[in-house]
């Protein structure tokens, strides 16, 4: 009879999580973020300063997705989505942390930089 | 059986595995236990993979009619995993013949699975390939589960009745 499991297979899956290992630490929390980069389908609409509180609004498909910066992190509130995956995520503050509401097409996306500069960039 | 029952069947058993895991609650939107592919699985190494493919994709489509998802980006996520995973199992299958089983076909499957769904979100959804600092996890679940799954369409791969596996048509050619 076959037997249930081969060499290959094993050194497959060893293969396979180790380059998702090396994936995870690659890309581990680096360097806290200085700006938080809200996009709705791809656009960017918000460039919001992590270091300044404050409640943002953007308008997707679904209806507005409303985001919270503080304490150097960011979330998101609410959001019109069935399912409030994005709002469960939670705060994300290290660069290339994101955060996605799928549904209504937000993404917000946190980067280094020199963060003081703009508050705020429309379109 | 006749092909398209047994497609239809497949397919069926697909949608409600998909729609079952769905309810098992996960820190990210897309981590996935892959259970639906575990059905393409049995059907590739029972039937074939064109069958395979077509049971995948209609079963994507199927899910995505039943928790209303055909107008979200989630349908091309769902499709172009469904779609590479089957490619690249059976290619793994044809590839490793008898070297592997179904538990290496499956890893191979969920972990492609996983990264063509992540590749597809910063493609379509996020334009930034930011979204893969959440992959590194969700490929070492994907793997897991993936090995899990295979053992588990091992067995079910091992116990299939005839009716159900390639070759003889009943009466009613297509």
């Amino acid at each position: 009879m076959r037997s249930w499991i081969k060499p290959a297979d094993i050194a497959l899956t060893v293969i396979l999580l180790l380059a998702a290992v090396a994936l995870t630490v690659f890309t581990a929390g680096k360097k806290p973020g200085a700006k938080a980069v809200v996009s709705v389908e791809g656009r960017t609409v918000q460039v919001l300063d992590l270091e300044t509180p404050g409640r943002y609004s953007v308008h997707g498909p679904l209806g507005d997705t409303s985001i919270e910066v503080g304490d150097g992190g960011v979330r998101i509130v609410s959001s019109p989505c069935p399912h409030k995956l994005c709002v469960r995520m939670g705060v994300a503050r290290m660069r290339g942390q994101v955060l996605l509401c799928v549904p209504n097409r937000v993404a917000v996306r946190i980067e280094g930089g020199t963060g003081k500069g703009v508050d705020g960039v429309a379109g | 059986m006749k092909r398209i029952s047994r497609i239809a069947l497949y397919t069926a058993l697909g949608a409600t595995v998909a729609g079952v895991e769905r309810f098992v609650p996960t820190p990210l939107p897309w981590i996935r236990l892959g259970l639906a592919n575990g059905i393409a699985l049995i059907v590739l190494y029972s039937i074939g993979w064109r069958e395979a493919m077509l049971v995948n994709i209609l079963r994507a489509f199927v899910v995505g009619l039943l928790l209303g998802t055909w107008a979200s980006p989630a349908l091309a996520l769902s499709l172009g995993g469904a779609v590479v995973a089957v490619a690249v199992m059976a290619g793994t299958m044809k590839l490793g013949k008898s070297l592997v089983t179904p538990i290496g076909v499956s890893a191979v499957g969920a972990f492609v699975h996983m990264l063509t769904q992540f590749a597809l979100a910063a493609l379509l959804i996020v334009h930034h390939p930011g979204v893969f600092a959440f992959a590194g996890p969700s490929l070492i679940t994907a793997v897991a589960s993936g090995v899990l799954v295979g053992s588990l369409a091992e067995v079910a791969i091992r116990r299939l009745p005839p009716a159900l596996r390639n070759g003889v048509e009943t009466a009613g050619a297509t």
